[in-house]
């Protein structure tokens, strides 16, 4: 079997710049790519493990940009479109000289489909390559148009909310998405064990961790290492 | 051609024409209110709000208690009531009054109490305004043999007592809101002791008395899956049109919450049938012309999870209209978000010119509209007004006004 992708999420300086530091480093060999979250003034889409990461770190997008560049590796730099609308350029740029391969705005297509086109061609200009975030309440057409741009993945998010545990059919969700698009699509939000299997056995290339390795590392990096490596052997790595 | 009672439900998610926003957890909350909804709602019933497919199989069990409440409903013309107001365009209506609680919120309700007793839940509790989903919820607990607990807004509670009793004789427990059972109800009584009560307040007493007392809680419009449950209505309406040779130009449904709009109207959108889709609200409760698109709560505690709609807000006290069915705050997300985009136009009409609507109707065609469906007869007239002659016009009929007949007393005098 092909291995598959483990996308995992951290959030910049979270739950003090050098933990962050550590945990990367010592997750490092089990991801094959880090989303790193930038502190938006309203993270909608995340639950509350997420939501108050983000609202206990100081500083500003530089040094957390500064901060984010000494992580090796993959890495896609996520944050609320709603935030950088005003000047998506600044961020996206941000981003490409801290070393990052691509964006990821986890609200760009479902709050603001109209303009997602535009951003995600600013992100290619800046030569990066984007990560595009869909929930399943995204329309067949919109998933068919925006995951053209996805040259990084597709994400599906398979819940409203990171890390919060409702009911749903992992299969049927991306089985649907599998009929629209052929590139590489990974699976997260409040993903249980079980659904890991569930998800790459129905055709996803891989699955997102942020909620399980944020509560972890708030023990300590070497738990967050712990944990990934228990959801790395769950997804066959 | 579908098989009657169809053999799944549309989902209308997958084809909408923008995102649909999904529910959110408020953004200074500390727990999440989306997770309380696993103690809240069935696991099946949250699973199909969450897992958005086109098409979702209707399990065999369901299927049997909709034949047994007298799925499919009857689709027909109303011949009479075009002559009475002399319109060359032909008429329809589904009229979902033919089922035993009178409207069509039994469709919503079985699957509810069968997916309850599946989990081995003892009971459900839910909130009513007229009492239509009341009963509807008495009926399908009894039909599957677990219990029920209905919070009923006082008004209805005390000016409707045959819908009291019918949930009664179904077997349900019914308690009027503001009532001392729960602690939004304590605190309503507190703040005023003749405090009549709204239907997001019955709601906000429901799910906590379910939450206390192990039960769960069937929602009765508003979400997704409420929609989703009644698209029976439509599928069948669309079966039994091409089985008349017609294909409807306009389809009209009149919105509380918008499940019987939904149920009807979707699937005729999502196959690309019809060129006017017609919402009808009431003037008195101007959530299509003032309401706000924004995140709100569906109950007035605010014990659900946002979600963005037209709304007047949860704290918006309704005026006392006597179709109790409509007097809600807001629309249902999907309804909501079709309106924005201008693929379904929004009506409001006075609960006076509806009156006058429904009582036509009942003249001409013999049956009593219901006050909430009262409104899709006037929007019906209107439409019919506007159209050319050969324009095949369908409308839900959602429920039958015999029980409360006092509505049309003044008018008919």
């Amino acid at each position: 079997m092909m291995c598959a992708m483990l996308i995992a999420y951290l959030t910049v300086g979270y739950p003090t710049p050098e933990a962050f530091l550590e945990a990367a480093k010592r997750i490092g060999p089990y991801v094959s790519a880090y989303e790193i979250g930038f502190p938006p003034r309203f993270a909608k889409y995340d639950g509350p493990v997420i939501r108050r990461s983000y609202m206990s770190i100081k500083g500003s997008l530089d040094e957390h940009m500064a901060l984010a560049s000494s992580v090796n590796g993959t890495k896609f730099a996520l944050t609320y479109y709603e935030d950088i609308r005003e000047r998506p350029e600044a961020f996206i740029s941000k981003a490409a000289s801290s070393g990052f391969a691509g964006c990821l705005f986890p609200d760009a297509v479902i709050d603001y489909h109209l303009e997602a086109e535009k951003v995600f061609s600013m992100v290619n200009d800046a030569g990066l390559k984007n990560a595009i975030f869909v929930s399943p309440s995204v329309p067949d057409a919109l998933i068919s148009k925006v995951s053209r741009w996805a040259d990084a993945f597709l994400y599906l998010g398979v819940r409203p909310t990171t890390g919060v545990p409702v009911p749903v059919s992992v299969e049927a969700l991306v089985k649907r998405i599998k009929k629209l698009y052929s590139g590489p699509l990974i699976v997260g939000f409040g993903l249980k064990d079980e659904e890991i299997k569930d998800a790459i056995g129905a055709g996803a290339d891989g699955i997102a961790v942020g909620t399980a390795i944020i509560k972890a590392l708030e023990a300590g990096p070497e738990k967050a290492e712990e944990e990934v490596k228990r959801i790395a052997r769950i997804a066959g790595n | 051609m579908v098989n009657f009672p169809p053999e799944k439900w549309y989902n209308v998610v997958p084809d909408l024409p923008a995102p649909l926003p999904p529910p959110m957890d408020p953004p200074d909350a500390e727990s999440s209110s989306i997770e309380l909804l696993n103690q809240i709602m069935p696991r099946e019933v949250l699973r199909h709000q969450f897992t958005v497919e086109r098409w979702i199989s209707i399990p065999d069990e369901i299927r049997d208690a909709y034949a047994q409440v007298g799925r499919p409903t009857p689709l027909l013309r109303a011949k009479r009531f075009e002559e009475a107001i002399g319109t060359k365009a032909r008429i329809y209506f589904k009229y979902e009054g033919a089922t035993p609680t009178g409207s069509h919120k039994i469709n919503a309700a079985i699957p509810q109490a069968y997916f309850a007793l599946k989990e081995g839940v003892t009971g459900l509790s839910t909130e009513t305004g007229a009492g239509q989903w009341g009963a509807a919820v008495a009926l399908a607990s009894s039909i599957f043999g677990i219990s029920s607990t209905v919070f009923m807004v006082r008004t209805s509670y005390e000016q409707k007592p045959l819908r009291r009793l019918l949930m009664e004789m179904y077997g349900a427990k019914v308690y009027p809101s503001p009532s001392e059972k729960t602690e939004p109800g304590r605190a309503a009584l507190g703040r005023d002791k003749n405090a009549r009560g709204s239907l997001g307040l019955a709601m906000s007493e429901a799910i906590e008395y379910a939450l206390k007392n192990g039960l769960k809680y069937a929602v009765g419009s508003v979400l997704d899956v409420v929609l989703m449950y009644q698209s029976v209505i439509g599928l069948e309406a669309k079966a039994q049109l091409e089985a008349h040779g017609e294909v409807p130009d306009v389809l009209i449904g009149c919105v509380g919450g918008g499940s019987n709009f939904g149920g009807f109207v979707y699937p005729f959108i999502g196959s690309g049938i019809g060129k006017r889709y017609i919402a009808v609200g009431p003037t008195e409760i101007p959530k299509f012309s003032s309401g706000s698109y924004r995140y709100d709560y569906p109950d007035s505690a605010g014990i659900l999870p946002l979600v963005k709609m037209l709304t007047l807000g949860r704290e918006y006290a309704p005026p006392p209209i006597y179709a109790g069915g409509l007097r809600y705050h807001g629309v249902a997300p999907s309804l909501s978000l079709l309106v924005r985009e201008g693929v379904v136009e929004a009506m409001e009409v006075s609960e006076e010119e509806a009156v006058r609507a429904g009582l036509l109707f009942a003249r001409s065609q013999g049956i009593v509209p219901a006050a909430e469906s009262a409104h899709a007869v006037a929007a019906v007239i209107r439409a019919a007004r506007e159209s050319a002659p050969g324009t095949v016009i369908a409308f839900n009929m959602s429920g039958h006004g015999l029980l409360e007949l006092d509505v049309y007393r003044r008018s008919s005098a």
